[in-house]
C-alpha cells in the first residue's frame, strides 16, 4: 500500500506536510504554500549550485592538478562570465559567450540536414509507398495533405486568395497539433496530482 | 425559487470541485475499482523490442529525466523486465544532474527489495554511470568513445574494471539505447543527429507532454517506439508481469478523467442555460439577475 513508506522516516513525513501545503494553495494562497515555494526553490538553487562546484572541480580542477592544463581555458572563460556583473569590464563576456555559441552551432548543425530535414520529409512521402493496407495508404496520404498545407500556411510570398484555402486546412492541423499537446500536458499533470495525493493519503491512513 | 443556473455555478465552485475531486482520489486510492488496462500499440511495440533481445545483450538506458511519479514507475518496471530477460544495461545521463540519485533510489526501494534479483551483480549485470554535464556534445562524444567521457563509474570504479564494459566502447556496441526524458525536443534532438542519424535503434519513454513531439520521428522510423507516462508504465507492466505503482494509479486517472469530461458538460450545460436565459428576457420585460458566485 505505501508508496515509499514515510511513517518509517521523518524525511517522509516532513514530504507529507510539504505536500498538503502545496495542495492548499489550491483552495487559497497562505504562508504555508508560499513557504513551500521558497523551500522548494531553495533547495534547487542549492542543489544547483552544489552540482555546478562539483563538475568544475571534476572536470576542470582536477585535470589540472593531474597535469592536464588544457582545462584551464575553459576555466578561465567560465571565470571571464562572472565579468558581466561589473559594467567596465563586462565586455570580457563576449569571449566565452561566443564560444558557446560558436560550440552549439557547430554541434546543431552536425547532422540536422540529414536526419532531422531530409530524413523527414523522405520519411514523410516515401511512408506512402511502404503502406500495405488501403486505410493505412489513406492515413499517410492525409498526413502528407497536412504536412504540405501546413508549410504553404507559413509561406507569406504567395497569393493571398490562393494561400487562404490551403492554409485554412493547415491551422486546423496546428489547432489539432496544438489540442493534442495540450491533452498530453493535462494527462501529465493528472497523474503527478494524483500521486501526490496517494503520497498524502497512504501516509496518513 | 432556486434556478438551475444558481445551482450548476453553486457546484462549480473552484473549493468544490477540489474536494470532490481529492474526495474521489482518496476513495478510489482505498477501494480501487480494477478497471481494465487497454495496452497501446506503441508500449507494445516498445515491449516486443526488448523483449526480443537475446539474453546477455548489453543495452543503454539514458535517464535524462521524467518527475519523480513518472520515472519511479517507468524505470523500476524496464529494470524487472531487463532482469527477468537477462538482458545487462548501463545507466548513463546527460541531461538531468539528480536523475542518477533517482535511479539508486528505484533500484534499492522498489527493484531489488525483499531479495529479489539477488543473483544479479552489480558491474557484470548492470552499471551506473554519473551526470555528464554537454548534452550535444556529451553525447557525440560518448557515441565515439565512452570512455573518453565515462573514465570512472558511479562509485568510482574505473571503467576499464567493470566486466560489462568489456570491448563496449562506441555507441554500435550497445543492442539498443533506451532514453527516459521529460524534456522533448532538445532531448530528443541530440540523440537523433548523433553518427549523422545513422544509428536507428531507440526506445523513448517520455512525459504526456512531449508525446506528441516523438510522434513524427517513430513515424519515419528514427524512434522505434515510445512509452508515454504514467500510463505506459501501467501497460508496460501488464505485459511485463510486474504490477506496480502504474497499475496502483490507473483507477484513480481513469476516474478522474472521467469527472473532468462529467464537469466540462456540466459546464457547457450551464453556459448554455445562461445564454438561453438572457435571449429570453431580452425578447420581453428585462429581468434583473443578481447571480451570487459565492
Amino acid at each position: 500500500m505505501s508508496l515509499v513508506d514515510p511513517r518509517l522516516t521523518i524525511g517522509g513525513m516532513i514530504g507529507v506536510v510539504l505536500v498538503i501545503c502545496t495542495l492548499s494553495a489550491a483552495f487559497k494562497e497562505s504562508p504555508f504554500s508560499r513557504l513551500v515555494e521558497f523551500v522548494s526553490m531553495a533547495s534547487l538553487a542549492g542543489a544547483a549550485t552544489v552540482i555546478g562546484l562539483q563538475n568544475v572541480n571534476s572536470y576542470a580542477i582536477q585535470p589540472i592538478l593531474k597535469g592536464n592544463y588544457i582545462t584551464l581555458i575553459p576555466l578561465l572563460l567560465g571565470f571571464l562570465m562572472f565579468f558581466q556583473y561589473y559594467k567596465p569590464v563586462s565586455w570580457a563576456t563576449r569571449y566565452p559567450t561566443a564560444v558557446i555559441v560558436g560550440t552549439a552551432t557547430g554541434l546543431g548543425m552536425r547532422g540536422f540536414l540529414d536526419s532531422l530535414f531530409i530524413q523527414q520529409i523522405t520519411g514523410a512521402i516515401s511512408g506512402v509507398v511502404k503502406q500495405n493496407t488501403t486505410i493505412g495508404l489513406i492515413n499517410q496520404l492525409f498526413i502528407v495533405a497536412l504536412i504540405i498545407s501546413t508549410v504553404i500556411y507559413f509561406i507569406f510570398s504567395i497569393e493571398h486568395k490562393v494561400r487562404s484555402k490551403i492554409g485554412t486546412i493547415g491551422r486546423y492541423a496546428i489547432l489539432i497539433a496544438f489540442g493534442i499537446q495540450f491533452a498530453g500536458t493535462s494527462a501529465t499533470r493528472l497523474s503527478q496530482l494524483l500521486y501526490y495525493i496517494r503520497y498524502v493519503l497512504t501516509g496518513i491512513l | 425559487m432556486v434556478s438551475l443556473e444558481n445551482v450548476i455555478k453553486g457546484a462549480l465552485r473552484p473549493t468544490t470541485v477540489y474536494a470532490i475531486c481529492i474526495l474521489l482520489i482518496g476513495i478510489i486510492s482505498i477501494y480501487p475499482l480494477n478497471l481494465p488496462i487497454v495496452v497501446s500499440d506503441q508500449t507494445k511495440k516498445a515491449f516486443n523490442l526488448i523483449d526480443g533481445l537475446p539474453s546477455g545483450s548489453i543495452i543503454a538506458v539514458s535517464n535524462e529525466g521524467l518527475n519523480w511519479d513518472q520515472y519511479v514507475v517507468i524505470k523500476s518496471v524496464l529494470t524487472k523486465h531487463l532482469l527477468s530477460k537477462g538482458i545487462k544495461w548501463v545507466d548513463i545521463n546527460f541531461a538531468d544532474a539528480n536523475k542518477m540519485v533517482d535511479c539508486e533510489l528505484v533500484y534499492k526501494k522498489y527493484v531489488f527489495i525483499g531479495g529479489a534479483f539477488a543473483n544479479k551483480i552489480y558491474g557484470e549485470d548492470y552499471a551506473m554511470f554519473t551526470f555528464v554535464p554537454g548534452l550535444d556534445a556529451a553525447i557525440a562524444v560518448w557515441a565515439k568513445d565512452f570512455r573518453s567521457v565515462y573514465k570512472v563509474d558511479y562509485y568510482g570504479t574505473p571503467t576499464d574494471n567493470l566486466p560489462i564494459m568489456k570491448n563496449k566502447n562506441v555507441l554500435e556496441d550497445f543492442a539498443m539505447v533506451i532514453v527516459i526524458t521529460l524534456s522533448a525536443p532538445w532531448s530528443i534532438v541530440p540523440w537523433m543527429r548523433v553518427e549523422g542519424g545513422k544509428y536507428l535503434n531507440f526506445i523513448f519513454m517520455v512525459s504526456g507532454v512531449n508525446q506528441a513531439d516523438v510522434l513524427p520521428f517513430i513515424q519515419i522510423g528514427q524512434i522505434q517506439a515510445m512509452v508515454v507516462d504514467v500510463r505506459g508504465g501501467a501497460e508496460y507492466e501488464k505485459l511485463s508481469g510486474f504490477p506496480g505503482l502504474g497499475a496502483q494509479g490507473t483507477d484513480s486517472f481513469s476516474v478522474y478523467v472521467i469527472l473532468i469530461v462529467v464537469l466540462v458538460g456540466i459546464s457547457n450545460i450551464s453556459l448554455l442555460a445562461e445564454e438561453t436565459s438572457q435571449r429570453g428576457s431580452s425578447k420581453s420585460v428585462i429581468i434583473k439577475k443578481e447571480v451570487k458566485l459565492k
